[in-house]
């Protein structure tokens, strides 16, 4: 029996201005097996994803698939039978990698993708059920990685980063690294960030690695080696622990723009700024090429990409051009305000701690903020105090605060604006915007 | 130490401890001492230099299980926190700072290791479930500091024993895991579980670190700490109104901040993880197409509702 194949909205915004959706090519069924239980569990979750569009409660991918979830508890496994599952996962950087991934491999066949950045099992079985492409990327939370190697018995896992996020929830980096560890024995293929110590460890588990060196900006922790509880050592872009563990010969590397391999050497002319997104790029150029894409058509499809997810959208507001920028914990801050630093433009700091943002936002006090003296800033969002007191702490004190993002807005002058924001605040900011015009 | 030498705070290997923005606590001590005129710096002693031994408040912040293991015995060797101490410096530890101060804590292997020993408590670990959240405790330890703000994720248990007193009189968390205190404080030493960072949000505290170093300070009113301290006080307690007690009471006694402790894989969050996606509660959908009922009757033969019989047979 064949699914229903329905489009799935994109979030990507191309330069040319039409959606990904408009240039993907038409899919070919390749999974005719599904049981009638899956496919009416299916439908009846579109029903509720309907429902929950209809009745605005949200956007309903998630709804849809919980209820898939719940009346075929394996369907998971039997959507992803006999299709070619990549994993995209880490701390930072997923949502844009796996969209850059879905790009790169849409070169060479039809592409299903969790492109709304729902990457719990609700949204990755939605996406798998959403259509029928031989390929499948998979966008994963990093404490959802485990499951998803098991349910969906991914051949292919892309791993990027882990560093300390959501604390109240993950506790520990290193907890996570090792039920990666745990979990990736499960998996062929590793396509790893080589300069990041906890994420080389859980890829050694994997039958076989491709090594990708794309640096890291955020080394704090990266001071454990997650095998053995010593002391990792780094020098210049080595590091390596007496245990024995030390960072692999990278099969590729990220030179500037460009992509360096064994005889190839790839241009990346990325859409979207700052070293991180480069670094995602290379990525999932580099997963893309070990699944059989060619190395520069796969570059070549990342070109027009400039906005992923709402991420860098510029929204203008009576005469403010506002770039949105995400970060949501200490390193995605780092590289953020890297950006921002590149610019001269005013700033508005977004901020709360809502259950996905981590609850405690002490960690504010490990992103130097001193990149952003000197010029207009205004404090925003549920845990605005927050911000504004750790800006004081870094002697900012011509700091602004503000109701919302459209307030914060008004206070500064016609031009840019850098809107930089944590997940639920950058959300919140999207949606003011998208109202306000 | 005259007021007009300056302060110098120590802060102890912010790479290893240093997990939940404990810098955080230098700064605080940093702005406060200048906003009344007072010079401040910041030493950081890296992983592999000598601790100073002429500092005047040193910091020890939390960190990761391994880090913390591997901190003390570079904590151990170096043995210069023990002679600032006896010299008259303060020290202030948080979390797992906060346990390499004791006489003894339980390692993440389960060991007993021997600690500094500069506060007269002992750390176990908690049976069963890591305390997160936010935790309110009223000042007992330090006169004056008022109520005690802060956030905590540890694993860790404290006894104090006879010349150690708790920091604060709990109200709302876990902090020691006896219900009934947070923190210690012995002489010039003290340990607390609270994060955020706790001399930022405790502006009292921090002050009071530093009186111990200059003599007793002007007041200076900081009304960004004001009111995020009259936020973080009116949070926790909201979280913690009557009918939620009353309810606690009755299901069982545990302190708010107390989650059960999961898998990572298991303690995920569901699926609104990226809330764009939903907004509709597990709740909701469960009402309306019976999921629950469903997913126990699929394996049950004798179901009542035919449609229920029918789906559990495909």
């Amino acid at each position: 029996m064949t699914s229903c194949v329905r489009p799935s909205t994109s979030s990507v915004r191309l330069q040319s201005g039409v959606s990904a959706f408009d240039v993907t090519v038409s899919r070919k069924p390749t999974s005719p097996r599904r049981t009638l239980r899956v496919v009416a569990a299916a439908r009846l979750g579109r029903v509720c994803e309907g429902l929950s569009r209809g009745t605005g409660m949200g956007a309903g991918g998630v709804i849809g698939g919980r209820v898939l979830l719940a009346l075929a508890p394996r369907a998971p496994g039997e959507l992803a039978r006999d299709r070619e599952v990549v994993l995209v996962s880490g701390t930072n950087g997923k949502t844009t990698t796996s969209t850059y991934l879905a790009a790169c491999l849409r070169t060479r066949s039809p592409v299903d993708h969790n492109a709304d950045g729902a990457n719990t099992p609700a949204g990755m079985v939605r996406a798998l059920a959403a259509g029928s492409a031989p390929v499948v990327v998979l966008e994963t939370d990093e404490g959802w990685l485990p499951w998803a190697v098991v349910q969906t018995r991914a051949r292919t896992a892309v791993l990027l980063n882990l560093s300390r996020d959501q604390l109240h929830r993950h506790h520990e980096v290193a907890a996570v690294a090792s039920r990666w560890h745990s979990a990736l024995t499960g998996v062929d293929h590793a396509v790893a960030n080589c300069d990041d110590p906890a994420v080389v460890f859980p890829a050694l588990a994997a039958s076989r690695q491709t090594w990708v060196g794309v640096g890291v900006r955020w080394t704090q922790d990266a001071l454990v080696c997650p095998r053995c509880g010593q002391e990792c050592r780094r020098t210049a872009e080595d590091w390596g622990c007496r245990c024995g563990l030390r960072r692999p010969t990278p099969d590729w590397r990220l030179e500037g723009a460009h992509l360096v391999g064994d005889a190839r050497r790839v241009a990346l002319h990325v859409g979207l700024p700052g070293q991180a997104n480069l670094a995602n790029a290379a990525m999932a150029v580099v997963a893309a090429t070990t699944i059989g894409a060619d190395p520069q058509a796969a570059a070549d499809a990342l070109r027009d990409i400039v906005s992923i997810a709402g991420r860098y959208d510029v929204l203008e507001r009576a005469g403010r051009r506002a770039r949105l920028v995400l970060a949501k914990n200490p390193a995605g801050w780092v590289e953020a305000l890297a950006v921002v630093a590149a610019g001269t433009a005013p700033v508005v700091l977004a901020f709360g701690s809502e259950g996905v943002d981590g609850r405690d936002p002490s960690w504010l006090y490990d992103v130097p903020f001193a990149g952003v003296a000197g010029r207009p800033v205004v404090v925003t969002g549920r845990r605005a105090t927050d911000m504004m007191v750790r800006l004081e702490m870094e002697g900012l004190t011509d700091v602004r605060r503000a109701p919302n993002v459209v307030s914060a807005l008004a206070m500064l002058p016609p031009g840019p604006v850098d809107v930089v924001a944590n997940y639920t605040a950058f959300q919140d900011a999207r949606r003011e915007l998208a109202h306000a015009s | 130490m005259p007021p007009d030498s300056g302060v110098c705070v120590v802060l102890v290997y912010p790479e290893a401890l240093g997990t939940y923005g404990d810098r955080g606590n230098a700064l605080a001590l940093m702005h406060r001492a200048r906003a009344r005129q007072i010079p401040c710096r910041v030493v950081e002693v890296g992983l592999h230099d000598p601790v100073p031994r002429l500092g005047d408040v040193y910091l020890l912040g939390g960190g990761e299980d391994a880090s913390m293991v591997m901190a003390w015995r570079r904590l151990a060797g170096d043995g210069a926190l023990g002679e600032a101490v006896d010299r008259g410096a303060a020290c202030f530890g948080v979390c797992a700072g906060y346990q390499l101060l004791a006489e003894a804590f339980t390692g993440p292997d389960g060991e007993l290791r021997e600690g500094l020993g500069l506060l007269d408590v002992r750390c176990g670990r908690l049976p069963g479930a890591r305390a997160v959240g936010e935790v309110l405790a009223e000042s007992e330890g330090v006169a004056g500091a008022g109520f005690l703000t802060g956030f905590e994720n540890h694993q860790g248990s404290a006894r104090l024993g006879p010349r150690a007193r708790p920091l604060g009189r709990l109200e709302r968390g876990t902090g020691n895991g006896d219900r009934r205190t947070e923190g210690a404080v012995q002489g010039r030493v003290i340990g607390t579980y609270l994060h955020g960072p706790a001399l930022v949000r405790n502006d009292r505290l921090a002050d009071h670190l530093l009186e111990l170093v200059v003599g007793e300070l002007p007041a200076f009113d900081d009304g960004a700490v004001r009111l995020l301290r009259a936020e973080r006080l009116a949070a926790v307690r909201s979280a913690g109104r009557p009918w939620r007690r009353r309810r606690r009471r009755q299901v069982a006694v545990q302190p708010p901040s107390i989650m059960k402790e999961v898998p990572v894989t298991e303690s995920v969050p569901g699926p609104q993880r990226k809330p764009t996606s939903s907004a509709t509660s597990a709740g909701s959908t469960s009402r309306l197409i019976g999921v629950r009922a469903s997913s126990t009757l699929s394996s049950t033969s004798s179901s009542p509702m035919p449609w229920l019989r029918a789906w559990s047979l495909i």
